[in-house]
């Protein structure tokens, strides 16, 4: 933890994005309109000309309030992806790692299989599949999926090709570690005095593990947020109004001469999350890694 | 010999295995698609009739497991289907002119990536630690945080809309000023990528015993860095390099859009707005072997720089 706090770009940056996330969830505090709330007299306006802190869009919604919800949206996804990565890539990973043979050769060659894939685009392809499944589809699990949609603001697609991917590297990663620890003096002696298998597992393997673990589910967070701005982006993901930040950015781009502004703005925060949770993954592996340096 | 033709075979099967999972997974998440592309672009509803005689028309009506395997077979002899939004043209037709724009901009941002990060690696991995190789690592945890769709824009409106340097958008052919800003977005993370693995993996390398036994014979530095460290340094590289073009395939889409680039970026991406499934499918297969051969050349590559692996993999 010392190690961490001495890492003061990494420090800063987990203040930022604190600040951020506060802000977000109590959007209606700083805002006077909803996200989607029309006004056309008002449309187009420039960053502090009395009509919201950073303007208002095509149709007069306000920016900061669309900003704010679509941070959360950005926040959902990484969530999920931090809870596949945690459940299922943390156990395939140790299934892989501790069974062998077999099993692990599966695992792996799915995993492998997974990486050479173009991402986006099978994401893109599955997305629009599970959109259309709550769009048009007329079977019970459709119907199971719409009421999920509506629950998530339609956050569905994206949610369920996070949880398709998410799993892949931690488990990979988690399977390395499992296979170099269970070689270690520490547990063979374990072994030998007769400890469970679980226990072992549990108590000396997976507590070994913990910062690769945590490297991997921060790396997954800004990769789930370009997902949902990505399908989001092609109407797979969210739907309008709802405003998310991969959206907004394309929606301005449309009038990017005239309104920069309106690209600029959403596309700023989008970066500067992204970047402030790299440096918080930074801090957080070199503290876990006796290694290197302290005070970057 | 026999060892090179069981590794050639083992490369081809590994490729085809992977291009295999991706025609599965799109094809049975295409046809587990409800909702019927034609109804939507017809001006009235469709009668029955007419809804049979169109699913006959594209051979939609045979059992899934024919389709299954009829595409692949008249993939190979070049026939991809008919395209669903563009009127009656062939998804070959659709996709021919698209692809050459696409082609340019990953490979260049590739190549750039590799012209500035294989050297920016080395460059800081030399000064480990000065800070201009702390200011480097920032920039390229930048670059790799901040996606393409928010690059490409940044860089319009400071490069175009409020400079006026360069166009603003569009697609004259990669030898003009409209292939700059969407090169330039690409290469961002590949440079910082390239750059970040070649820093480390050199910096690893620098302190095996051989480097210091060639410092130790009175080797120039150079000399020690360019023939003793490169060579054993570069595998990581290439590893990255494959997956690099992965990552690439997925930026080139919105870079394309953003951009207004006519390739099959832009095209994948309006054909999943306009259901389109067999451009879809068609454009999925192809970046899949585009990824599929660069890996196969890394592999090659590999073998070259590392003797050692070719026994192993």
């Amino acid at each position: 933890m010392s190690r961490f706090r001495a890492n003061r770009l990494a420090v800063i940056s987990l203040g930022v994005l604190v600040v951020m996330v506060i802000a977000a969830l109590c959007s209606d505090l700083f805002t006077a309109r909803g996200y989607a709330d029309q006004s056309l007299l008002t449309a187009n306006r420039a960053p502090m000309t009395g009509h919201g802190v950073l303007g208002t869009d095509q149709l007069g919604r306000d920016i900061l309030a669309r900003v704010l919800f679509g941070i959360r949206l950005s926040v959902a996804a990484a969530i999920v992806a931090v809870a596949v990565s945690l459940t299922i890539g943390v156990t395939l990973g140790l299934i892989a790692g501790h069974m062998g043979g077999k099993i692990d050769a599966v695992i792996m060659r799915t995993v492998d299989v997974a990486l050479a894939l173009p991402g986006l685009l099978i994401a893109l392809v599955i997305g629009l599949s599970i959109k259309e499944q709550i769009l048009n589809g007329t079977s019970w699990f459709a119907d199971g999926l719409r009421s999920l949609d509506d629950l998530t603001t339609g956050m569905m697609p994206v949610f369920v090709v996070i949880a398709l991917f998410y799993w892949v590297s931690t488990a990979r990663i988690v399977r390395g570690e499992v296979r170099r620890i269970e070689q270690l003096d520490y547990v063979r002696a374990a072994r030998v005095i007769g400890v469970p298998t679980g226990r072992i597992l549990r108590r000396h393997v997976l507590r070994n593990c913990t910062g690769p673990i945590i490297v991997a589910s921060t790396l997954a967070i800004p990769l789930a947020m370009v997902t949902e701005a990505s399908l989001s982006l092609v109407g797979v993901g969210v739907n309008a109004p709802t405003p998310s930040l991969g959206l907004m950015i394309y929606e301005g781009t449309q009038q990017i001469n005239s309104f920069p502004y309106q690209t600029t703005i959403p596309a700023i925060v989008f970066a500067l999350i992204t970047v402030a949770i790299m440096f918080v993954g930074n801090g957080v592996r070199d503290a876990f890694d006796p290694t290197q340096s302290v005070g970057r | 010999m026999s060892s090179a033709v069981s590794r050639t075979a083992r490369r081809v099967g590994r490729a085809l295995s992977v291009l295999g999972a991706v025609y599965a997974i799109t094809f049975v998440f295409i046809r587990l698609t409800p909702g019927n592309p034609f109804a939507n672009r017809a001006p009235r509803a469709l009668s029955e009739q007419a809804q049979r005689e169109i699913e006959r028309q594209f051979s939609l009506d045979d059992p899934w497991i024919v389709q299954f395997l009829r595409y692949p077979m008249r993939a190979l002899g070049g026939d991809l289907g008919v395209s669903y939004s563009h009127q009656g043209q062939a998804v070959t037709e659709v996709l021919a002119a698209r692809l050459w724009p696409t082609l340019a901009l990953v490979f260049s941002a590739l190549l750039i990536g590799l012209l500035v990060g294989v050297p920016l690696g080395i460059f800081t991995a030399m000064r480990r630690n000065s800070w201009l190789d702390h200011t480097v690592s920032a920039l390229t945890t930048v670059g790799i945080a901040v996606p393409v769709f928010v690059v490409t824009p940044i860089l319009v409106v400071t490069l175009a809309v409020s400079a006026d340097l360069l166009p603003p958008q569009g697609w004259d052919g990669l030898l003009s000023t409209t292939a700059i800003i969407p090169v330039l977005a690409l290469a961002l993370e590949p440079i910082a990528i390239i750059a970040r693995f070649t820093r480390s993996s050199m910096v690893e390398v620098m302190k095996a015993d051989y480097i210091r036994t060639a410092h130790a014979r009175g080797l120039r530095r150079s000399a020690v860095v360019y023939r003793h460290a490169l060579k054993n340094g570069a595998t990581p590289v290439a590893t990255v390099t494959g997956l690099e073009m992965a990552a690439l395939t997925g930026s080139v889409l919105f870079v394309e859009q953003a951009y207004n680039v006519p390739g099959a970026g832009r095209e994948f991406l309006s054909a999943i707005t306009a259901r389109d499934y067999p451009v879809i499918l068609a454009l999925t297969l192809l970046f899949s072997l585009l990824i599929v051969v660069t890996n196969m050349l890394v592999d090659v590559a590999y073998t070259r720089l590392d003797p050692r692996t070719a026994d192993i993999r």
